[in-house]
């Protein structure tokens, strides 16, 4: 019952994340038309690196496509999913406290049980990327746009892909240290100050992981970003390899 | 496999940067015993213990469990297969109920008798729908018994598994440890610092101080051997010097000369009565006399 | 009529097991060919050690007082109990009152006269104390 207490473990999270995703999904798609009017009357002739960002995105949201792309899988997707998936990570993989002990006892190896949450958390943080993309493309056509399902798609897998490496580093974090807010506030620190820095210097960034996950390159180019997609994902897995062998090295 | 000890420690060492947790300890737990793990509080009981369920790796020596290699990781999961665990903590999860926590842990032990775990619950009283959290440290502790001796381990390995408990409470305990034992014949390792519990129930005993075994053997044995010998003297007591084997300890006081024999009592009768005292006496030690005497003679 | 032994009197527990089943055949509170209770029974009974409690059996059937029937338990033998081992006691009983009365003569009190039973029961080399 390994994959049972696991799901028990981390299912508020899920479900409160997907809820709010999916409803963000939803609003943004429904607030398209408002949008549209509303950056019409952006800032059209001051200079500067923030009216340039404004500029963009309200030339970007001209269309649907690229609305969809700058508000929600850049932002209102991508920025609370990287926090769920630090919370994910930074709860830790055998806790010293809160029956730690007992789990320890059971005749599972330490190998085994960290796999089980860690495919537990992966497999949830999948859904919670692609599901809200899905409904994207599901509900478009109720405000009279279409958006494919296999741009949805794509987008969910490369936040999914680019992503897992704050899921990775949180998780890295917590064998490193006994509190759980050190591992959540260092991931985030890392991701804003990414996120700071695609910003400023976009074309320095391009192989960053914000960048691999709201998929830049899938957007403007319409090409993936296949080096980042293979890279990131193999820093994610590196730092999971690290995260349980501390596990395995611990006394307890 | 056949192993006349069930557990066997050997030069076990554990070290931390800032203390020396276990120095060499040895330890041969004979199948089918009852065996008390005596020692005051940090002389390395605990670290032990995990030692040998794999929640600790030892820095120095080897533990085997079932002729296993407790440090490593396969044979760590084939030990704790056949092993039940109550740890000082009483580590449960807490938002779980007792039925819940059963039907979990019954999930991980193909041997699992649930007709054994409904009469524990009936009989140690567990109130099925309750959530863990909301348990008296009493009741946690009968849980942690019930989801022990459900599993059909051959050993049970139990840390402190009376303390925080008022006495009819940690009777309640012992009463349901002896019992399963008595039914599934498993052997049993257990801690405490208790003495009286382990003079009631243990039939092996070894003392620990300081990570080092100091004395282990039969319970009976020692009692046995140990004796504490006066003698009284018209005027003062004269510094006598016992030749013979088996003084632990000699203490003057007055006209009293006092002895604490760990062997060869009648030999050392037989010397104290050429000293010429008026008064001979020879009686029986107590595990706790025994402990008190060990663990302050180690300073 | 069994009761709990006390773990702490330095005495085996097996050996305080043995005194009080010989004792209770002597009073007659288990009568030759009696059952014992189980040792499972007993062990829970009296928190005590199931190993002990087959111990005990196993030294009383040694001196003759028990019998241990192959799956059935453990019973008092028949002989035991019997009238030789009554006036045994009864003969005891008169030598410990002429005794006490001697001593009492001595001028002892009756505490005194315990204490010098006790230490001259547990000596070791069991020939009293050193002066005599």
């Amino acid at each position: 019952m390994l994959w049972h207490k696991a799901w028990i473990d981390t299912r508020w999270r899920f479900l409160i994340g997907l809820v709010v995703l999916v409803g963000l999904a939803i609003e943004n798609v429904f607030y398209f038309s408002s949008a549209q009017t509303l950056n019409l009357g952006a800032v059209p002739g001051a200079a500067g690196w923030l009216a340039d960002q404004l500029r963009e995105i309200a030339h970007l949201s001209q269309s649907f496509g690229g609305y969809i792309w700058v508000q929600f899988v850049r932002q209102n997707l991508a920025q609370p999913w990287i926090i769920l998936a630090a919370l994910l990570g930074a709860e830790g993989l055998v806790s010293g406290r809160r029956g730690g002990l007992f789990t320890l006892s059971l005749p599972v190896s330490r190998s085994r049980l960290c796999a089980v949450r860690v495919a537990t958390d992966l497999a949830e943080l999948a859904l919670l990327a692609l599901v809200p993309m899905g409904i994207v493309s599901v509900v478009a056509p109720a405000v009279g746009h279409a958006y494919a399902l296999a741009d949805a798609l794509v987008y969910g897998i490369g936040v999914f892909l680019g992503g897992a490496v704050f899921y990775a580093l949180a998780l890295w974090l917590s064998t490193v240290f006994n509190d759980r807010w050190r591992p959540i506030v260092i991931s985030l620190a890392v991701a804003a100050g990414l996120i700071f820095c695609r910003n400023l210097t976009p074309a320095l960034s391009a192989f960053s992981p914000v960048s691999v996950m709201a998929g830049e390159s899938y957007f403007r180019t319409g090409e993936p970003a296949w080096a980042g997609l293979l890279a990131w994902p193999l820093v994610s897995a590196g730092l999971i390899f690290a995260a349980v062998r501390s596990i395995q090295a611990r006394d307890f | 496999m056949t192993e006349s000890n069930l557990i066997e420690t050997t030069g076990l060492s554990k070290r931390y940067p800032d203390v020396i947790a276990l120095d060499g300890l040895e330890l041969a737990v004979p199948v089918g015993s009852i065996y008390g793990l005596l020692g005051r509080n940090g002389a390395g009981k605990t670290t032990a213990i995990k030692i040998l369920m794999g929640m600790v790796h030892p820095t120095g020596g080897s533990a085997r469990v079932f002729g296993l290699p407790a440090n490593e990781a396969a044979a760590g999961v084939a030990i704790r297969q056949r092993t039940g665990f109550v740890n000082d903590e009483r580590s449960l999860y807490d938002y779980m109920t007792v039925a819940e926590m059963i039907a979990f842990t019954a999930s991980f032990f193909p041997r699992w008798r649930s007709d054994m775990a409904k009469r524990y619950v009936q009989s140690l009283d567990l109130p099925e729908s309750r959530v863990v959290r909301a348990l008296s440290r009493g009741t946690r502790t009968k849980l942690a018994l019930l989801l022990a001796f459900c599993r059909g381990a051959d050993l049970l390995i139990l840390d402190e598994a009376t303390s925080g408990l008022d006495p009819a409470a940690a009777d309640e305990v012992l009463q349901a440890l002896v019992a399963h034992v008595a039914g599934d014949g498993a052997t049993v390792f257990f801690s405490s610092h208790q003495i009286g519990e382990i003079e009631q129930i243990a039939d092996q005993v070894a003392i620990i101080d300081r990570g080092r075994s100091v004395l282990a053997g039969g319970l009976d044995e020692l009692r046995g051997a140990y004796r504490r010998i006066e003698l009284v003297f018209d005027g003062d007591a004269p510094a006598a010097v016992f030749r013979g084997p088996g003084v632990a300890r000699v203490e003057r006081q007055g006209r009293v000369l006092t002895v604490l024999a760990s062997s060869n009592a009648a030999g050392l009768l037989e010397e104290g009565r050429s000293f010429g005292p008026v008064s001979v006496e020879a009686r029986p030690v107590t595990l706790k006399e025994i402990f008190l005497d060990i663990v302050s003679r180690e300073r | 009529m069994l009761f709990r032994p006390n773990p702490a009197s330095g005495v085996p527990i097996y050996l305080q097991l043995m005194e009080q089943v010989k004792h209770a055949v002597e009073t007659g509170a288990l009568r030759p060919g009696e059952q014992l209770p189980g040792i499972r029974r007993l062990s829970e009974k009296l928190v005590i050690n199931p190993n002990t409690v087959a111990k005990a059996y196993r030294e009383l059937e040694h001196e003759g007082i028990v019998e241990l029937r192959q799956g059935a338990g453990a019973f008092v033998a028949a002989g035991v109990g019997t009238q030789a081992q009554a006036e045994k006691f009864r003969g005891a009983t008169a030598i410990v009152a002429a005794a006490l009365k001697r001593l009492r003569a001595h001028g002892l009190t009756d505490e005194e006269i315990r204490r010098l039973l006790e230490a001259a029961l547990t000596d070791v080399s069991g020939k009293g104390k050193a002066n005599d």
